[in-house]
């Protein structure tokens, strides 16, 4: 049984707050604005930033917004210019001291929160680099009090700002607790002594002190992601925990603008706790006449967006189930069904270029140069089995590399029947290309490489390895994002932006599909292992032409990239390496400008073969 | 007066899409920052990924040198972007938003290294032209004819780690006036 001292301190510490409505508003604006009011004063104080020479110089920032429409843009201009970006700090900080203040009526004190709420966005472009947290977190705050003031303090819209500011809160200290725990090195501690040893965040005395006890540094680690990510636990029982975590929290963002100089966000946070107090009342407190329909709308707003979801998984799988309608299907000899679209070119030579795309990518990627190839013979492409409408046999085990190459050898000997057959890989899709060449019965007349995956290449390049590895646990993660139906939240890749509408819309929708997300990562697997493998160092030599083409960035970025693409074009009976100005690993295809250089270097591979040239 | 108007009920909508909006994009992987991609300001969907999912372990340097008008080279200076921690700067520290700001510049510079045009991008002009005024600042002033800067990263109060060098840019002509802009 606990002392009467102690059960009296443990019962205040455990009971629910009490604030009413308008000083909870009060409270917050007036913390808030002393977020501002340093902020502004802080900008003013270093003008040279914003000025010639500065990383806020505009004449170098405004390119960020050059797609801006005309008067927006020209809006920023007039902001940007060094006396209008000083009179509106200088407004600011005018408006954030009366918010402090003790002066003005409902109406003085709108206009300052809207000024200072509108005025804070309007400026980012401005501040393009150097804003912080403090500065999102504060105009939550001023944008609250503006809505409740707006309405003139009506009862009902007080409570909406103040639930839309607690909302905001808890989010904030959630995501940030959450999103911590899936980091590796707050998991394992390190995080904090990597911070703080760092001279722009750190404090040496404080790193010293986290790597001499370092059992200490684990519990305050701990400490902080549990505080923050239990946070909105604060809105259970009438905020029980409502004092604790904010006690906690506060002292936490006191700690962190001692030891880190990010004193702002104390202010900026700090404003935040009324409105959550004042929320997590129980309705039969002193805010009897809450109005709680802001929570019930955010809700209605959760199922509509699950529901979105839902509808764009549906549509999507649609999409791709029905694919272009022009497919061909083949069954291959290890029980694939592989859909296949065949561009047939009339009056064209009788020749077929089989174009192999890299992991995951879609096939829809080859537009531009199928385009141009399609002149100078027919052109298929398709998905491997496991993307897109390509089936795998049901009865296959573990997926492995070599089952891709067999589909693709059945591919080849079935197109090629009478016909030259011109295999053009990209990426991982040029080393299935090549072990292809070597295993067909097919009359391959050349072997085109863009940008093509080296067996060597994780051995050679421990970078590599790391970033395809960081690749593939970005790969997983999405895939998992995808199953849960958030593909309508994910972004496409911007390389695919060079496509046609319609091929877009094809492209969507597959990287929507947790299958193509979920392949992928079997492919890269068998990837690692097979490129682990030295036995698959050694390449065949090919009895016909091989080109390799390296993106120029893949050449810049890793310098055995070329000694490896060399080697590749040097396997086939005449060898040709170029290297392709202005072009990195994906726009080497998709760029319509840059893929119609890549079809001419291949019909010019052609060209010399026919005749009779040597490497 | 009605208590609940549709002026409110839009208001509540506005908000609720906010704070939705906001929360869609607040997961680890950026790939999910659809809705981020559309704020043009970049500041209405508040961002409250503070030091997650793991937080920077190094501090960015820049360092630069000079060819003078008789053809010596300078020595490499560090460019100073931030001082020592105070107490004060517990509440008032202005010069954080340069150091926050060349954090943030030489993230994106990471971004496009590489690429073709990587000399053209907004992020390398800006590094550039903070590094032509510390040159203008400098005894060099008058005599620099050309600057070379480079970025790279170390353990800041921790020696035991060694520097490492992001980039060495080309040799670039100095401009002694700078480019001053002419407002609005």
């Amino acid at each position: 049984m606990l002392h009467p001292k102690l059960s009296s301190v443990s019962r205040r510490i455990f009971e629910g707050p009490k604030i009413a409505r308008d000083t909870a508003l009060n409270n917050m604006e007036r913390v808030s604005a002393v977020t501002h009011l340093i902020s502004s004063l802080e900008l003013l104080a270093a003008p040279e930033l914003q000025s010639d020479g500065g990383f806020n110089d505009w004449q170098v920032n405004r390119e960020h917004y050059a797609y801006a429409n005309k008067y927006l843009l020209k809006a920023l201009d007039v902001i940007a210019n060094p006396r209008v970006t000083e009179a509106m700090l200088l407004s600011r900080a005018a408006a954030a001291a009366w918010i402090v203040s003790p002066f003005g009526q409902n109406r003085s004190r709108f206009a300052a929160n809207a000024l200072l709420a509108s005025s804070a966005v309007a400026m980012n472009p401005r501040f393009h680099h150097g804003t912080d947290g403090s500065d999102q977190a504060s105009i939550v705050c001023q944008t609250g009090a503006a809505l409740a003031r707006g309405f003139g303090m009506r009862p009902s819209a007080t409570d909406t700002a103040l639930w839309a500011v607690g909302l905001q809160t808890a989010l904030a200290y959630a995501v940030s607790g959450w999103v911590k725990v899936c980091g590796e090195t707050w998991r394992n501690a390190q995080a904090l002594p990597n911070i703080m040893r760092t001279v722009d965040y750190g404090h040496k005395p404080t790193w010293e002190l986290t790597t001499k006890y370092p059992t200490l540094t684990k519990a305050i680690t701990f400490g902080v992601l549990t505080i923050e990510g239990a946070f909105p636990l604060v809105y259970l029982g009438g905020g029980r925990l409502f004092k604790l975590l904010s006690a906690s929290t506060v002292a936490m963002h006191v700690g962190i603008a001692k030891a880190m100089g990010l004193g702002r966000f104390v202010f900026a946070f700090g404003a935040m706790h009324p409105a959550v107090a004042y929320t997590v009342q129980k309705k039969k407190g002193v805010s009897y006449d809450r109005n709680d329909d802001f929570p019930k709308v955010v809700a209605i707003g959760v199922a509509t967006l699950v529901l979105a979801s839902a509808v764009d998984k549906a549509r999507a799988r649609a999409i791709v189930e029905r694919g272009h309608g022009d497919e061909s299907f083949l069954e291959t000899s290890r029980g694939a069904r592989l859909a296949y679209r065949w561009r047939q070119a009339s009056g064209a030579p009788e020749r077929v270029f089989v174009l192999e795309s890299g992991a995951m990518a879609a096939p829809e990627s080859w537009d531009w140069v199928a385009e141009c190839l399609s002149a100078h013979g027919s052109v298929i492409t398709y998905h491997r089995a496991g993307y897109g409408r390509s089936e795998p046999s049901p009865d296959r085990g573990p997926y492995r590399l070599s089952t891709a190459i067999d589909d693709l050898v059945d591919l080849c000997e079935w197109v090629g029947a009478g016909r030259e057959v011109i295999l053009v890989g990209h990426s991982l899709g040029g080393y299935l290309v090549l072990k292809a060449a070597s295993q067909t019965n097919a009359n391959i007349g050349g072997v085109a490489l863009i940008d093509p995956s080296h067996p060597d290449q994780y051995r050679v390049s421990p970078e590599q390895r790391r970033g395809a590895l960081g690749l593939r646990n970005h790969v997983r993660e999405t895939a998992q994002v995808v199953r849960w139906g958030g593909g309508l939240l994910t972004k496409r890749p911007d390389v695919y932006d060079e496509l046609s509408p319609e091929s877009r819309r094809h492209t969507d929708a597959y990287l929507k599909s947790a299958k193509v997300w979920e392949h992928a990562i079997e492919e890269w697997d068998d990837m690692f292992r097979a490129f682990d493998d030295p036995r698959n160092s050694r390449l065949s030599s090919l009895n016909c032409a091989v080109l390799c083409l390296s993106a120029e960035t893949s050449i810049q970025a890793l310098e055995q990239q070329q000694i490896m693409h060399e080697d590749l074009a040097g396997l086939g009976a005449t060898g040709k390496h170029e290297i392709v100005p202005g072009s990195n690993h994906w726009s080497i295809v998709i760029d319509p400008a840059i893929a119609s250089q890549v079809a001419a270097s291949i019909i010019a591979m052609l060209c010399h073969e026919q005749d009779g040239g040597s490497s | 007066m009605k208590e609940t108007t549709w002026q409110l009920r839009l208001a509540q909508t506005v908000a609720a899409a906010w704070l939705i909006g906001t929360a869609t994009t607040q997961t680890p992987w950026r790939t999910l920052d659809k809705a981020r991609d559309k704020d043009f300001f970049q500041n209405v969907l508040p961002n409250w990924r503070f030091f997650a999912p793991d937080p920077a372990r190094h501090d960015f340097r820049v360092l630069f040198r000079c060819r003078l008008d008789d053809g010596t080279e300078t020595p490499w200076a560090a460019l100073k972007v931030s001082s020592g921690r105070k107490l004060i700067q517990s509440i008032w520290f202005p010069e954080r938003r340069e150091s926050k700001a060349l954090t943030d510049t030489a993230i994106q510079i990471h971004s496009v290294l590489g690429s073709p045009g990587f000399e053209d991008s907004p992020s390398y002009k800006l590094l550039r032209g903070r590094v032509a005024r510390a040159v203008r600042e400098s005894e060099h002033g008058n005599r620099c004819v050309d600057l070379q800067f480079l970025l790279a990263k170390d353990g800041g109060y921790d020696f035991a780690e060694a520097p490492e060098y992001v980039f060495v840019s080309r040799l670039e002509p100095y401009e002694p006036a700078g480019s001053a802009y002419v407002g609005v």
